[in-house]
């Protein structure tokens, strides 16, 4: 053991209290730890934290100081947390988990006991090593900014995870202004604004050519229209005539201007310069049945169903009219409201959006961690980058 | 359009390869060889942006969104990334690798020729989509080299652990900051910086992969065999969050699924 890396003792007992958390949540698998509700949750958070920053300040040099900040603590604190996670990385957890996981206790690995010990282990093993080294020089500045940032992160996520508000709500076209909303823990909320959707847009992009070849589907390249023309797998089609909306009536597409009309083409397909087949090609919708084209040699011409290009709804909160549209959430006095989605068997027909209301009071702290983050990192990368020494 | 693709691919496969046999020539006798294997790596890197900006112009929009268009960044990056190290380094040790590795993926590609359209989901439809994707590609392309070298080294029997360390020391901060971007577009889109999605998930246990070996560096530097074996190995848990994540049962409630393809 005289060569054993130091500080693999702390290591070492990390993993036997990991471990043993493991053989108890084996045990009792229904055991599930949740952080409790603001102001609650800042105290199961920071008491611990701040008692590893007092010890580090205050007894830097002490041995149980020295083994809570070791690297290998900080290994296996990591390595916890990997094992502990690695499940939602591999099975639809909360959707179809298999029983087995649920046998070695890792069912619902977010709120099991070895993660929350893997969690708590990186979050202490961060406020002793930053305490220790809150000293001034650009080697010591790198490393504090980077851990504090990582530890200001992690606190104010587990932290604001207690103290989370979020709510999934539907509105419909038309409808009367609502405020009061179900949050996600069943609680009954009311929302800072009274929203109306006034209206719900979704615009496509033309539709593709799919092309089955018994099972296996191969996508066109080019966006149809009138005259365009693709190749794929041997076959040169042209488009001879286009409808941008059309339903199928007796067999045939015809003109129908209504929203969640798909579009519908009629193609002529070449192989080896000769003629196979010719037709109408239209994609299945809410407002008709589907046109394919078979070819002789058994494979089959579709037309795709078009794809969403961007979704927006124009809501009035409050009164006031707002778009609200993915990547651009409506804010209110500190809540997020996001459009989700909308009817999607309806597609542009939809008269409704799915909207998520979010309230994050942490979220200030997260944000400041991963700034202090991105500086720290910044600066570690000008390091190796910029070092002129020979490797 | 995948036809001009495929063809500008096959010439800077071609303009690599003859550069690594430059390199390899390089090795015995300097001068001229040096100088044909910057000129062949040169020209494939020109051909390569090239053909990456007429992708942008032509699709209308970044060449991100497949695998396969990934893999035409990251070949580029692992060439140019290499590179500049190379240069700021001071040393020829990482010319074979980047060449290697930029053909080796742009061979993926030869081999399963992409089909590419101009349509991007709306939730890609954001300023973060190419500052976080680029970022991780470059990270990728930082640590694939540090993997490569290591495994060199390691078949050459060879002990010299300073440069695979000095490319993860470049390799994690990108990382960290392609994780940072990610989660900060998720906030923007969907309302959750972290909801451990499957891909979210992986990114964490790549980060983490890293994270270890940069704190066990120390250790490991006095077994530069252990050492070159960690960093070659643990490049798989990058390949399993780029590629294999997407065979994995869990991508069936992923929202990251658009990188299929």
């Amino acid at each position: 053991m005289s060569d054993a890396p130091r500080g693999l003792k702390p290591a070492v007992l990390f993993a036997a209290i990991f471990l043993g958390a493991w053989v108890v949540q084996m045990l009792r698998p229904d055991l599930a730890l949740h952080l409790p509700d603001s102001p609650w949750n800042w105290l199961g958070t920071v008491l611990p934290v701040g008692c590893g920053l007092a010890l580090g300040l205050l007894r830097p040099e002490a041995a149980v100081t020295r083994a809570l900040a070791s690297g290998w603590l900080a290994i296996a604190c990591l390595l916890g947390v990997a094992a502990s996670c690695w499940p939602i990385a591999v099975f639809p957890v909360g959707v179809a988990a298999p029983g087995w996981l649920h046998r070695i206790g890792l069912g619902d690995p977010l709120s099991s006991l070895p993660f929350v010990a893997a969690l708590a282990g990186v979050a202490v093993n961060l406020a002793v090593s930053l305490a220790r080294r809150l000293r001034c020089g650009p080697d010591r500045l790198r490393f504090s900014v980077v851990h504090a940032g990582l530890l200001i992160a992690v606190i104010g996520g587990a932290a604001g995870h207690g103290g989370l508000i979020r709510a999934r709500f539907i509105l419909e076209e038309g409808g009367s202004p609502g405020d009061a909303v179900v949050a996600e823990d069943g609680r009954r909320i009311r929302l800072p604004v009274a929203l109306v959707l006034d209206d719900f847009v979704l615009e496509r992009f033309p539709p593709m050519l799919l092309l089955d070849d018994g099972g296996r589907l191969s996508r066109g390249e080019t966006l149809l229209g009138p005259d365009a023309t693709d190749s794929m797998q041997g076959l040169d089609i042209a488009v001879r005539s286009w409808l941008p909306a059309a339903a199928v009536v007796g067999g045939r597409p015809v003109p129908f201007r209504e929203p969640g009309a798909n579009p519908a083409a009629d193609v002529v397909v070449h192989a080896d310069g000769r003629e196979i087949a010719a037709g109408w090609l239209h994609p299945a919708g809410p407002l008709g049945i589907e046109l394919a084209l078979p070819l002789a040699d058994g494979r089959t011409l579709h037309m795709e169903s078009p794809r969403p290009q961007r979704f927006l709804a124009q809501v009035r909160a409050d009164g006031r009219p707002v778009e609200v549209t993915v990547n651009r959430p409506l804010r209110v006095d500190g809540w997020a409201i996001y459009l989700l989605s909308y009817d999607e068997k309806l597609g542009p027909a939809s008269r409704t959006a799915v909207f998520e209301a979010v309230e994050d009071r942490a979220l200030p702290a997260v944000y400041l961690g991963i700034g202090l983050l991105l500086i720290g990192v910044l600066a570690h990368l000008w390091r190796p980058v910029t070092a002129g020494s020979r490797p | 359009m995948s036809g001009v693709v495929w063809w500008v691919e096959l010439l800077v496969v071609a303009c690599w390869s003859l550069a690594a046999i430059c390199a390899s020539l390089a090795a015995a006798r300097a001068g001229a060889w040096h100088t044909a294997c910057r000129a062949a790596t040169a020209l494939g890197l020109c051909l390569l942006g090239g053909l990456l900006l007429w992708l942008w112009l032509h699709l209308g929009r970044p060449p991100l969104r497949t695998l396969g268009e990934t893999r035409l960044w990251y070949a580029m990056l692992s060439v140019t990334a290499g590179g500049i190290l190379a240069w700021r380094l001071g040393t020829t040790a990482l010319r074979l690798p980047m060449l290697i590795l930029g053909t080796l993926f742009l061979c993926l590609n030869l081999a399963m020729p992409q089909t590419l359209d101009k349509t991007l989901m709306p939730a890609l439809q954001s300023p973060w989509f190419v500052p976080h994707v680029v970022d991780y590609l470059l990270s990728y392309a930082v640590l694939g080299l540090s993997a490569a070298v290591a495994l060199w080294r390691l078949l050459r029997r060879g002990t010299d652990v300073e440069l695979p360390f000095r490319l993860i020391h470049a390799g994690l901060p990108l990382l960290t900051i392609g994780l940072c971007l990610g989660a900060i577009w998720a906030k923007e889109a969907w309302g959750h910086y972290w909801a451990w999605d499957p891909k979210e998930t992986w990114a964490l246990l790549t980060w983490i992969t890293y994270v270890c070996v940069i704190h066990a560096e120390r250790d490991l530097r006095s077994r530069p065999r252990l050492a070159l074996g960690v960093i070659a190995g643990s490049f798989l848990v990058v390949l399993m969050c780029w590629f294999l994540v997407n065979h994995l049962p869990s991508t069936a409630v992923s929202v990251h699924t658009y990188t299929k393809g």
